[in-house]
């Protein structure tokens, strides 16, 4: 079996991506996990590509190692996707959010810098997943359908963030909240059980790249990687 | 007892001492072994500190008795160090060794064979006594140690080694020495640290932090001002809000701490204090207590404490060690605490558990497979890089739903 190395920035985020890749590709992975602190900014997110790319570089030989690395959007406004927030509400964003820059291309020119500018030629094959705003918006698309646009910005209801940016009328249920209810509704007291429900159950990967481009941008990566490991 | 040759009586040639102690290079000075501080122990007798000792140049009076306990003179520990282990079918232990600093860090997830590492010194504790006093006896040999669950049918060995020298043991003492012990594993308790205690003169710490009182109080009021000034003034620096620690009456012939705090009229109990206070002043009494035993482990040194504190308790305790011949074993899992050991990787232990067994690591043999040297320190401190699995030493989630 292959091994799929993961980056990520919480230990159920792997579960989820590597179900994404098992899904889109066709082929089970054993998977190497390695983990980002949260908020631990851009500089962090380069220092760790360098490390695990190095490591797999190292495994590469023979184990068909693949690479994957995986960070929320949290509402960079200017990310590549089309389903990050339209310009027009950018302004309603904190101060911190608005000046978040896109990581989707951050984390691509940390690739190349340590990889090679031509993509062509990368030792490994690489996928990048930015999720706009977070996971649980790709978690409910898949559970309930609908729009990436359509779906809240913020983790939580009660956030400060969120009253701010929908003031003067309250937030309507954000993120987490819409999570745990739909994850309640179905039954599922445990979180990762309700993923891999979601992942091997209900996920179509194709149908959800036309409703989440972030998701689209992600599956892109996956189709990328070479055909003798990918399952149309 | 020992494998490979007897242990000398002295670690160091009197001439050879002699001329590093007059030596105008500090660190030859520092290798000097000359005799400075004593480690009571198990009989009675009595103990002169020599006239151009440190610990006599400090001490106001040069002859001190220690009641129902001998002496153990450990000035030659510090070239005698416990430098390397060697774990074979010892608990979760198949076959694993590494090498020990003055202080070392030991990391690893929640049921990696951490406290097995710790318990291996407490367990044959008794027996290092000749490997770090080797004028004194080993006692004699009791039940085997416990072996890993798999290897009955295996010897059971934990070996000790210091320069040349090996020490392996493979059974507990046939008793259990009363008092101060050479290895004393701290699983520090908030309660017993703020209990009110009856004073004695030579009083030291025990394992869950009873005595702290006692010793705290022994120091200040048993002719050993200059190490309370010291303990208090480390205490009163970590804990700002604090102005004066002292000891009240409580009973006839019982003591409790109490504390002076800026803006608070009358003196707070230690009752009162917070954990991570509580636990502070335990580890400072550990530290500075005068019967300190050679090795002192402690379990969850951080616990309790503000990243910026321990950062400086890390900074005493590696100059404890260093100036008074202790070694400290301490695990964690903060990787704040870990970054603190940036220069010192070859001091931080990783515990790892493969297959049913623990496997010894140090950091910096692990750093050795990464591309860490063209890693800016601020975008990957080592703590970070412990975090993420980079090095191991982190727990498998997920493992069971992945099957």
């Amino acid at each position: 079996m292959k091994t799929l190395y993961l980056l990520t920035e919480d230990d159920s985020d792997s579960l989820f991506y590597e179900g994404c890749a098992q899904r889109v590709t066709g082929e089970g992975f054993t998977p190497v996990c390695r983990r980002m602190r949260k908020g631990s900014g851009i500089g962090a997110v380069r220092a760790s590509l360098r490390i695990a790319l190095g490591e797999v570089s190292r495994m590469a030989v023979g184990s068909g190692a693949h690479f994957l690395v995986a960070m929320d959007n949290d509402r960079a406004p200017h990310a590549q996707a089309a389903d990050a927030l339209p310009a027009e509400q950018r302004t309603r964003l904190s101060k911190a959010d608005f000046h978040k820059t896109d990581r989707h291309a951050e984390i691509l020119a940390a690739l190349k810098t340590i990889l090679g500018q031509d993509r062509a030629e990368w030792s490994v094959p690489v996928a990048v997943a930015i999720p706009v705003e977070m996971i649980e918006s790709w978690l409910l698309l898949i559970a309930c359908g609908g729009q990436a646009h359509e779906l809240p910005r913020f983790a939580r209801q009660d956030s400060e963030r969120a009253r701010r940016f929908h003031h003067p009328t309250p937030p309507p249920p954000q993120l987490k909240d819409r999570r745990d209810s739909v994850r309640a509704e179905e039954g599922f007291l445990d979180k990762d059980e309700w993923v891999l429900h979601l992942i091997f159950n209900k996920l179509e990967p194709v149908d959800l790249a036309k409703r989440s481009p972030s998701f689209g941008l992600f599956k892109q990566w996956l189709d990328s990687w070479p055909r003798a490991s990918r399952v149309n | 007892m020992f494998e490979n040759e007897q242990f000398p009586t002295t670690c160091q040639p009197k001439d050879e001492i002699d001329a590093a102690a007059e030596s105008p290079n500090p660190a030859r000075r520092h290798q000097c072994c000359r005799p400075f501080s004593y480690l009571c122990l198990l009989s009675s007798a009595s103990c002169s500190f020599p006239a151009n000792s440190r610990m006599a140049q400090s001490q106001p009076m040069r002859t001190v008795e220690f009641c129902s306990l001998f002496f153990f003179d450990w000035s030659t520990r510090h070239i005698c160090m416990i430098k390397q282990i060697h774990l074979e079918n010892y608990r979760s232990f198949v076959d694993a060794h590494v090498d020990l600093a003055e202080f070392t860090l030991v990391l690893g997830a929640n049921g990696a064979g951490k406290t097995n590492f710790l318990r291996a010194f407490v367990d044959c504790g008794a027996f290092l006594i000749p490997l770090l006093r080797p004028s004194l006896k080993a006692p004699a040999k009791g039940q085997p140690l416990p072996k890993h669950f798999n290897g009955a049918d295996r010897d059971v060995t934990v070996t000790f080694f210091s320069g040349t020298k090996s020490l392996p043991c493979s059974e507990y003492p046939s008793q259990r020495q009363p008092g101060r012990g050479a290895v004393e594993l701290f699983r520090l308790q908030p309660e017993r640290i703020s209990a009110s205690e009856t004073t004695v003169p030579h009083a030291f710490v025990a394992s869950d932090g009873g005595g702290t009182t006692q010793s705290l109080e022994s120091l200040k009021n048993g002719d050993q001002e200059a190490m309370f000034d010291a303990a208090h003034r480390a205490l009163i620096s970590y804990v700002p809000e604090i102005e004066k620690l002292s000891f009240a009456n409580v009973q006839s012939g019982q003591k409790q701490m109490q504390v002076r705090e800026r803006g608070i009229r009358g003196p707070v109990r230690a009752d009162q204090l917070s954990d991570g206070t509580l636990l502070i002043i335990g580890l400072l009494a550990i530290i500075y207590q005068p019967i300190k035993p050679p090795v002192i482990c402690l379990e969850d040194i951080d616990r309790g404490m503000h990243p910026r504190v321990f950062e400086q308790m890390v900074k005493l305790m590696q100059l404890i060690a260093r100036e008074q011949d202790v070694q400290i074993i301490a695990t964690t899992h903060n990787p704040y605490l870990v970054d603190c050991f940036q220069d010192e990787p070859e001091a931080v232990v990783i515990v790892e558990k493969k297959d049913g067994a623990s496997t010894l690591d140090t950091l910096a043999q692990k750093l050795e497979g990464l591309d860490y040297d063209n890693i800016k320190a601020a975008d990957m401190p080592l703590g970070n890089l412990w975090f993420s699995g980079f090095v191991g030493g982190v727990p498998e989630f997920l493992h069971a739903k992945r099957q």
